[in-house]
């Protein structure tokens, strides 16, 4: 070997050596870079990644009615999970639980085969389940506890309460507005695996903590009641949809609020999203003739109408900015009240063309049309009121009787109230106290109200109004042994642009007794079919059918009605009950214990059907047996025989549901006759 | 025969690093594994090692001018073995590189490395010219690439591309022309978007994943960043031996295996890791020097090919575990579980230690 190649071999060699030691470097300061530099961001993640936490769903807080009966309950259920990393084999544990638990093996295969610690198989199971899946003794499957929203009346306020999803959280109704108080802050489970232990369970890291209790206005015997009577009249008048809701009108407490159709929100995705609508605060519609009171109250309160002023109604006929106007029937002079009472158009019309259009404006503002009312529901709407620029000269004419305006029942019930209440608009709200877990009262709702109408205004439209009830177009609301105060309306849908002759929004608000009213309600029933579709005949019926049994529940005196202190209308039509019927001391009496503490839930199927049977004509002490025997409880009322029930006979009810019945004591000489509810 | 001479010049301390490495091995496959089913494979590395102690030992005894005399019969019988692990060979990992009889294994790939750096070196050791002339460079591309093209063909594209430095660093060393190194070099990037248009999507995928492993952090990037984490997470002083949760709790992927250095470096820390770092500087170097020292072109040729695969190992696995190179299924010489790699890993060394303890003598 000469010495020069022996030298360029030497060379090369240490070329070599500087390029081993220059890549050295370049290791050393990597990791320098990485468990230096980069220690406590690299830590952090790890122990991110390691310590897994999960979140647990906390108790979602009970939503009770106003006597503490329970609406929303929340109970545990299982959801079944599994850690990848430590199935044996993927292939098997899918295949075994997509049998046990109903799922498709090829959408758990893929969950399965990843390397993560945690995925869902399947949330909430049944306990049947839940045993199948715990046979399998599959190692890295595993149980945690969830909370499951539960419903024990289904449909019953379905509108109010909303729904939750399946993390919990609320999707619609009060549960969606008071998500937040309501859910709870969530608990966390460590599945965190040490070196020389096997994997744990999960273990509780921070207990979840149970949401509020909230405590609505809404009562749950009423609100039945009221889902019955409108569930009926819908079917009857075969309308496409209909709304009631029932108001305090002092206070604006929502009593009830019922919408037809409505949905079971234990199983909300098995009906259409058009179900769920919440019609009373998200569906606007032309109001026709109640909108009258309006026009009629801001006459009285700016001084240009007096309430037996004589308007000349031309025979039913008035042209306004070129278009004809007419009424349903020819009048010639009416007074101020009959304008309201018979509803004629041109009365109306007048009136609001002496307002003018800034006056008129104004006043439909002040009663809260157009703006949401602010009752804590999700989706309220606000209805539509033009701005002044934008009216026609015809706008004037029409929206005092109702038209070229949209508004939801709502609007219309905060609006009537102002009348019963003595001239004040009140916002409307569900929730009355909230509650913490620990039973402390949170927060308690004061009533909202702004007076918007004087005393003498009051007076004039209260009394007109239980005019249109005794004479005018809303007689079929008059109540038997209560004094009822109402206004009737009829509207032409607008279909394609025009409006239209066979579709009518019909309704009615009113409330009673007229003298310091306690319920102030709304009745709209939507495209009613066949030949009766005016708002006096499909919804003050239904107005009365509501309000009068509780009326009569309530306790109130029945009072002599206020017949026709001179005036004109033919007395025939009137309808005069006989108030010697009702049996004087009416009292409410507590006679089954324990009827307001809060329903036990069974989850079972024992929730299925009850059908109630007729106690007419029965003893208390016969009924009560009865009831006992069919799991009802029993709510009675007077005594004697017994003469009405709530709900009616035949109605399937659940098992634990409560029953009204009143009775009446045989010996007060005439039969009681009460037009079944 | 081994005389009280040759032991006089042994290189003692090289074989104790050597030693000292392959039980840090032991140490972290045992602690990665202890809660896995793979428990027992520490026990079984210990009983790989001692082979390849004794493998080592051996090879001692025979003068590796003998071994060099019948380098043609290793090689032929060598690609033999190749092709018939292409025919019979059980595939794991996607790739058909392996015997295997129960839960034993071998890789023939790992020793046909070893091959074929005693036969190029033979083949450059009996060049006479200052350069290596084209034709030589010729041959032992062909001498490189029988056996490396057949073990790409078992689909094993990472132990093909270990074969690669050997033949780069004896062509060096042996004297090829710097014009033609040159030209090799520029050769070798105009091939690479070739190259990239043979290599398979998943391939492509951890190349790209080099430059951002974060853009895919649950997928394509998930070992690198599970990697760099477990390093990063040990911190100066390390968590700790059978502390190192990320390799504990399975986040790092065949963390006694290719990814050993980062359990090392999780547990051990910084200092464990550049004290790892400097047991391979030191074996690698005392190579080198062995490489200088050697008695003839033979024995410096031969070393200098050992010692590029080591370094070549050791350099591609620490920088991927780093993500600083993309991921290759390399195993870390020594530490990483595998009889096949840590058996040809001692007798690569035994080749090496057989030249040093034969550099005074004479023929």
């Amino acid at each position: 070997m000469s010495e020069t190649r022996k030298h360029s071999v030497l060379n090369r060699i240490l070329v070599s050596a500087a390029l081993l030691l220059a890549w050295s470097t370049v290791i050393v300061f990597r990791l320098i870079y990485l468990q230096i530099f980069r220690h406590d961001d690299l830590l952090a993640k790890a122990e991110r990644q390691q310590s897994l936490t999960v979140e647990v769903n906390p108790l979602r807080g009970q939503i009770l009615d106003r006597k503490m009966r329970e609406l929303a309950a929340s109970v545990d259920v299982e959801s079944v999970y599994a850690s990848p990393r430590d199935l044996a084999s993927p292939e098997r544990a899918a295949a075994q639980l997509s049998e046990v638990l109903g799922l498709d093996q090829g959408g758990v295969l893929p969950k399965l085969r990843g390397s993560s610690s945690f995925v869902w198989i399947k949330r909430k199971v049944t306990p049947r389940e839940k045993e199948a899946v715990a046979v399998l003794r599959l190692q890295g499957v595993n149980f945690l506890k969830e909370s499951q929203r539960f419903y024990p009346h289904r449909e019953l306020a379905a509108h109010v309460l909303g729904f939750v999803g399946l993390d919990n959280g609320g999707l619609s109704g009060l549960e969606y507005f008071y998500d937040a108080q309501v859910r709870g802050t969530p608990g966390r489970i460590l599945l965190n695996r040490d070196a020389r232990k096997t994997p744990m369970e999960g273990q509780v890291q921070r207990p979840a903590t149970a949401g509020n209790v909230l405590v609505l206005s809404i009562d749950q015997n009423l609100q039945y009641h009221v889902e019955q009577m409108l569930a009926e009249a819908v079917a009857a008048c075969q309308a496409a949809s209909g709304t009631a809701i029932l108001m305090d009108p002092h206070t604006g407490e929502i009593l009830a609020l019922a919408n037809v159709p409505t949905y079971n929100p234990n199983d909300y995705s098995s009906s259409g999203k058009e179900a769920w609508r919440n019609q009373a605060i998200s569906d606007t519609y032309e109001p026709g003739s109640t909108f009258k009171i309006i026009t009629a109250a801001a006459s009285l309160e700016e001084g240009l109408a007096r309430a037996d002023e004589q308007i000349d109604c031309q025979q039913g006929r008035i042209v306004v900015a070129g278009h004809s106007i007419s009424d349903h029937h020819p009048y010639g002079w009416l007074t101020f009240r009959q304008v309201l009472e018979h509803s004629s158009n041109v009365g109306a019309i007048k009136l609001g063309l002496r307002l003018g259009n800034e006056r008129l404006h104004a006043y439909v503002r002040k009663f809260g049309f157009g703006q949401r009312t602010g009752i804590d529901l999700p989706g309220e709407e606000p209805g539509l009121v033009w701005g002044l620029s934008s009216w026609t000269p015809l706008s004037v004419a029409s929206i005092s009787m109702g038209h070229e305006i949209g508004v939801t029942a709502l609007q219309l019930l905060v609006a009537i109230s102002s009348v019963a209440n003595g001239g004040y608009w009140v916002q409307p709200h569900l929730v009355n106290r909230m509650i913490s877990p620990e039973g402390d009262l949170l927060w308690q709702w004061q009533p909202v109200r702004k007076k918007i109408l004087g005393a003498s205004a009051t007076r004039v439209l209260l009394e007109s109004l239980e005019g249109a009830v005794l004479r005018g177009t809303g007689r079929e609301a008059a109540l038997e042994g209560y004094r009822a105060a109402g206004k009737t309306g009829t509207a032409q849908k607008i279909v394609d642009g025009v409006y239209s002759h066979t579709k009518f929004v019909a309704s009615f608000a009113g409330f009673a007794p007229v003298q310091d009213a306690r319920i102030a309600a709304i009745v709209v029933m939507n495209e009613p079919q066949g030949s009766r579709y005016y708002g006096g005949e499909v919804a003050a019926p239904v107005f009365k059918k509501i309000v009068e049994p509780l009326l009569v529940k309530m306790g109130l005196p029945p009072e002599e009605p206020a017949v026709n202190s001179g005036v004109e209308s033919e007395p025939a039509d009137v309808r005069v009950p006989d108030v010697n019927d009702y049996a004087p001391a009416r009292t409410m009496t507590e006679v089954l214990p324990a009827s307001d503490e809060p329903n036990q839930i069974v989850l079972s199927a024992s929730m299925g059907n009850v059908e109630v049977p007729d106690f007419r004509g029965k003893s208390l002490r016969a009924v009560i047996r009865e009831c006992a025997g069919r799991g009802l409880r029993l709510r009675p009322a007077g005594s004697g025989i017994a003469v009405e029930q709530i709900p009616p006979p035949g109605a399937s009810v659940y098992a634990d549901s409560q029953v009204m019945v009143w009775f009446s004591s045989p010996t007060s000489g005439n039969t009681h006759e009460v037009e079944t509810p | 025969m081994v005389t009280r001479k040759l032991l006089g010049s042994f290189d003692w301390q090289m074989l104790a690093a050597l030693l000292a490495i392959a039980v840090l091995g032991v140490v972290e496959i045992h602690s990665s594994t202890l809660l896995t089913p793979y428990a027992k494979l520490s026990s079984k590395q210990v009983l790989w090692i001692l082979m390849g102690l004794a493998a080592l030992l051996t090879l001692l005894l025979i003068d590796y001018h003998t071994l060099g005399r019948y380098v043609h019969v290793f090689y032929v019988l060598c690609v033999a073995v190749l092709i018939a692990v292409l025919a019979y060979g059980k595939v794991v990992h996607g790739s058909r590189s392996w015997f295997g009889w129960g839960s034993v294994g071998l890789q023939p790939s790992e020793f046909a490395k070893v091959v074929t750096v005693l036969a190029l070196a033979k083949l450059y050791s009996e060049v006479t010219s200052t350069h290596l002339r084209m034709t030589e460079v010729g041959t032992g591309m062909a001498v490189l690439l029988i056996p490396m093209g057949l073990v790409v063909l078992q689909g094993d594209l990472g132990t093909a591309i270990t074969f690669l430095p050997i033949f780069l660093a004896l062509a060096f060393v042996g004297g090829v022309r710097k014009k033609l190194a040159v030209i090799m070099v520029i050769a070798a990037v105009l091939a690479a978007p070739l190259g990239w248009m043979v290599l398979k999507d998943y391939q492509k995928e951890r190349i790209k994943t080099v430059f951002n492993p974060s853009a895919d952090p649950k997928g394509k990037g998930y070992q690198s960043i599970q990697s760099m984490i477990a390093i990063g997470s040990g911190g100066f002083l390390g968590k700790g031996i059978l502390r190192g949760s990320q390799s504990q709790l399975r986040f790092l992927p065949e963390p006694h295996n290719d990814f050993i250095f980062a359990t090392l470096a999780e547990e051990l820390g910084f200092l464990g890791a550049v004290s790892c770092l400097g047991l391979y500087l030191f074996v690698l170097l005392r190579c080198l020097k062995i490489a200088r020292e050697a008695k003839d072109r033979l024995g410096s040729l031969i070393v200098v090919g050992v010692t590029s695969v080591l370094l070549f190992h050791v350099l591609v696995n620490m920088g991927m575990v780093m993500g600083l190179v993309p991921i290759v299924g390399i195993p870390l010489p020594l530490m990483s579980y595998g009889g096949s790699s840590v058996v040809s890993t001692f007798v690569a060394i035994g080749l090496v230690l057989n030249i040093g303890m034969r550099r005074f003598v004479n023929y």
